[in-house]
């Protein structure tokens, strides 16, 4: 369903207004301290907020839902550390920071050990902050403009000036004080997509039985207890290596410290943290039931082959081989076969006869194996007639069921709720990119001694010039992972090393810069060649242990070889 | 307000230089109940094992 006046009207009115306020509500800050930190009045729960903001971006709800409806609720494991890593920061992390006043984790780097380290810090997290930026910009794009006929660079351009602009303009402040609101408007468009969710599904059945579905088809186990080093999320890799991300995420990554670091007091900066331990496994965990029921529903409402509907009919249009059209036909019967059969298993439920309901159910699974199977022939067959970019089919499940069955004013919502969350998490980007340029490397190594107005000034530039740099890699980006799994291996992959230098700045006082630079480095070699040769047999949680038990073993034995103090700057 | 009677008053801080008033502060949550911060993170640590313990059931029950 294309959308109309009114689904634009909310859309601009949304985005455009919250983007404003950000810009008038922070028009007079012009130190550097109000400018990287914020005016030091935001409260706890505009804390909590922004730290929620900053990470979930456009990513988690257009792609998570996707998740839930492919393989069910197990990524919530992913999340089974993050109350604690929160615990650990706010025990320990969060009261350094606050009492060296620093801009930067990095600076606290610098502070405890060399300023090659503190560099060495501040590049691992421009990095792949600088990669992530392009993909919270692209991934929403790339989903967007497929399905809403818009062009892509200019879907990626416009959302990304927006978010530049505000930046730019208020700084910190403006970030935290947007998120606010683009998390509100999150909230109730996905509160509302879930709401007409549960209604629609309550014409074809209860949501006793949606569950049953649900779960018949294996999209309901959220815990695996397992040990299996191969398995992506299970309850060990969730609670040890989901820990380790989170610490790094949470402890070390500018983009989330300069959120926390803003608060007028230990207390608001604990208490906001602590509302994102309590509040992140729950919402997760709603966003996978959305695409979980999704799943249910779209096994008795027709169901496209492939829900990259825009890529396929190009496809169909320029297949020379001809065997889309027929595979197509194949699966309307195969899917029509799945839902009488599924009908017929919820009926034998009810009548509570064991052996009635066990013979249903397998021919229920088998109909649904045959209609998966199609779908990968599809897939194949898509990827052989090479259309372009198609990306994970995953990623436009949510939103073909937003412009297929919701009302015009909530579909502009919706599309709000996309940009509002690319919004967000992009300006706290670059905010935080431009942060580390400029304190950590600007100010250090290129103009030492000059006044609030010029780094106010070259902060703005570097936001600008970060924001342009996202923008270019958006525009030449492919991604063929399901987003919100690439966001996660990409951080996984650096995060590791950074956690293990903070570590050992925290609690191996002996070891010095020397020894942690090298130490690092090395961890993050380890990292390469394990992810290189090892990616399909560990799941990517456990390289963000190894990386941080690799930093603290390395420092450990070269400053024992070396017998380096520590060379404090 | 001070919700816990355990914990001192603003009135009974003795008067002191605006950092360790800010420490004192710092070291109280305000919320009833969970005055210390080590109760609030063992809050924390229950409230994680509540939704493991649901998530768990809701994965045995329409396994």
């Amino acid at each position: 369903m294309p959308l109309n006046w009114l689904d634009y009207l909310v859309l601009f009115g949304t985005i455009l207004g919250i983007a404003a306020y950000g810009v008038w509500r922070t028009r007079d800050r012009r130190d550097l301290n109000t400018y990287l930190k914020g005016a030091g009045d935001t409260n706890w729960l505009v804390i909590g907020l922004s730290v929620m903001a900053t990470q979930a971006s456009a990513i988690t709800f257009l792609s998570t839902p996707g998740q839930g409806y492919e393989s069910g609720l197990g990524f919530v494991q992913n999340y089974f550390g993050a109350p604690f890593g929160l615990i650990v920061i706010s025990m320990v992390f969060l009261p350094i920071y606050r009492r060296l006043k620093v801009y930067t984790a990095y600076e606290y780097l610098g502070q405890r050990f060399d300023t090659k380290t503190r560099l060495l810090g501040a590049a691992l997290f421009l990095l792949p902050r600088g990669l992530g930026a392009g993909i919270t910009i692209y991934a929403p794009a790339i989903v967007l403009s497929t399905v809403m006929g818009w062009r892509l660079d200019l879907t990626i351009i416009c959302s990304g000036i927006v978010a530049i602009a505000y930046t730019v303009a208020g700084g910190s402040d403006a970030v935290s004080h947007t998120q606010k609101y683009q998390l509100g408007v999150i909230f109730a468009g996905m509160a509302a997509a879930f709401i007409i969710l549960l209604s629609k599904l309550h014409s074809d059945l209860s949501l006793t039985d949606a569950m049953t579905v649900a779960g018949g088809f294996h999209k309901l186990q959220a815990v695996d207890y397992s040990v299996d080093f191969s398995k992506r999320y299970t309850f060990w890799s969730g609670l040890i290596g989901g820990m380790f991300l989170a610490l790094s995420y949470f402890g070390t990554d500018q983009s989330q410290v300069q959120r926390y670091i803003s608060g007028p007091s230990l207390r608001e900066s604990r208490l906001g943290l602590m509302f994102n331990a309590v509040c992140k496994i729950p919402m997760q965990f709603f966003i996978l039931l959305l695409g979980s029921l999704l799943f249910v529903f779209y096994v008795f409402q027709p169901s496209p082959i492939f829900f990259n509907e825009t890529a396929w009919k190009l496809a169909v249009q320029h297949d020379a081989s001809g065997q889309l059209h027929p595979l197509e036909q194949k699966f309307t019967v195969a899917h029509e076969q799945q839902r009488q059969a599924v009908r017929h298993w919820i009926d034998a439920t009810h009548s509570g006869n064991a052996q009635q309901i066990a013979i249903a159910h397998k021919e229920a699974m088998a109909a649904g194996d045959r209609t998966d199977q199609i779908r990968k022939d599809a897939k194949k067959a898509l990827e052989a007639a090479q259309v372009g970019k198609t990306g994970s089919d995953a990623d436009y499940v949510f939103i073909t069921f937003v412009l297929q069955q919701l009302p015009h004013g909530l579909i502009g919502l919706l599309i709000a709720v996309f940009f509002a969350a690319t919004l967000s998490s992009k300006a706290a980007e670059l905010n935080s990119l431009a942060s580390t340029t400029v304190v950590d490397l600007y100010r250090h190594l290129v103009k030492l001694d000059a006044g609030d107005a010029h780094y106010v000034a070259a902060s703005r530039w570097f936001t600008i010039f970060w924001g342009c740099a996202a923008i270019a890699f958006a525009l030449f980006a492919t991604i063929a992972e399901n987003l919100i799994q690439a966001t996660n291996i990409l951080g996984s992959i650096f995060y590791g090393p950074v956690l293990g230098i903070f570590m050992v700045a925290f609690f191996l006082k002996r070891v010095g810069g020397t020894a942690i630079f090298w130490a690092a480095i090395l961890a993050q070699l380890l990292i390469f060649v394990l992810y290189w040769l090892y990616q399909d047999k560990l799941g990517y949680l456990w390289f963000n242990p190894i990386g941080c038990i690799a930093c603290v073993l390395f420092a450990t034995a070269l400053q024992g070889k070396t017998d380096y103090y520590p060379d404090r700057a | 307000m001070n919700l816990d009677p355990q914990q001192p008053t603003t009135t009974d801080i003795p008067a002191s230089s605006p950092d360790e008033t800010a420490g004192l502060s710092d070291d109280m949550t305000s919320l009833p109940g969970l005055s210390t911060w080590p109760k609030v993170y063992l809050f924390v640590v229950v409230v994680f094992i509540a939704y493991v313990v649901f998530l768990t059931v809701l994965s045995r029950a329409f396994a």
